[in-house]
């Protein structure tokens, strides 16, 4: 079991490396896009759209009545999610941080000869 | 204006330097805690063990083959229980034991450094870092 200070001693370094990533343009841009999402009603209207086109979609799966139209349906909700512009800002972000973390994952996971991102995979798998 | 624009450009790599040296202090954090020291330790006395590696290498290979024909709907459920059989077995050295569990200790430390990272963040870090087109694949 790790103990309480050396736990303290790592979280420290991570809030450090979490303070690194947002002062990057790639942070800096994730959290101003983050934040205009979740203040943009409309963005959330089109998100709950979206929302609810799957869900619809994952009931209709368990129950075997899949139909075209809500193939389409949900087509057509993430389509008018993702050309939203505030929408394409987040994502645009998200892709620079991806890559970001990416490098950050590699740099970490030589260090300590072991795959981080990968051993902290919900065990399950990601299916 | 050239200037100022390489201006800006060198200020965005020197900050990417910056947290990539955050990443490299964290693994440094992280390799020095008991926590990673003991599965370290673990680790390699399990790599020392030539016959016990080549069989556990063995087996994960099996239980890939199974887990790939199973995903396609095929995996004889026979051959699944004889990997069952074979990992308890494997499990049963000392070695294997040790390595399991100070790996466990581990992964609690390092979800919860994953977790605080994508809290922080507002991405998941394990799906970021996963290869492209999904784990799936």
């Amino acid at each position: 079991m790790t103990t309480g200070e050396e736990k303290s001693a790592v979280l420290a370094q991570t809030q450090k490396f979490i303070g690194a990533l947002k002062a990057t343009p790639a942070g800096q841009a994730l959290v101003r896009a983050l934040e205009r999402t979740q203040g943009d009603p409309e963005v959330q209207r089109l998100h709950e759209n979206l929302q609810r086109a799957v869900d619809a979609f994952q009931r209709a799966q368990r129950a075997g009545t899949v139909s075209e139209e809500q193939i389409q349906a949900i087509r057509e909700a993430q389509a008018e999610y993702q050309r939203h512009p505030t929408v394409g800002e987040l994502f645009g972000a998200q892709m620079k941080m991806t890559s970001l973390l990416r490098s950050a994952n590699f740099v970490i996971s030589d260090l300590l000869a072991l795959d981080f991102g990968q051993t902290v995979r919900s065990a399950g798998g990601c299916c | 204006m050239p200037e100022s624009e390489h201006g800006v450009v060198a200020d965005a790599t020197d900050l990417e330097t910056a947290a990539m040296d955050g990443a490299r202090a964290l693994a440094r954090a992280i390799a020095e805690s008991a926590t990673f020291r003991a599965f370290e330790e673990a680790r390699d006395t399990l790599m020392t063990d030539v016959e016990l590696t080549r069989c556990l290498r063995g087996y994960q290979r099996c239980r890939q083959e199974f887990e790939t024909a199973r995903s396609w709907g095929g995996g004889d459920p026979r051959e699944g229980e004889a990997l069952e059989a074979e990992w308890r077995a494997l499990a049963e050295a000392p070695a294997v034991r040790e390595y399991l569990r100070t790996q466990d200790d581990l992964v609690v430390l390092l979800r919860e450094v994953a977790a605080l990272i994508s809290q922080e963040i507002g991405m998941d870090y394990a799906s970021a870092c996963a290869p492209a087109g999904g784990c799936c694949g």
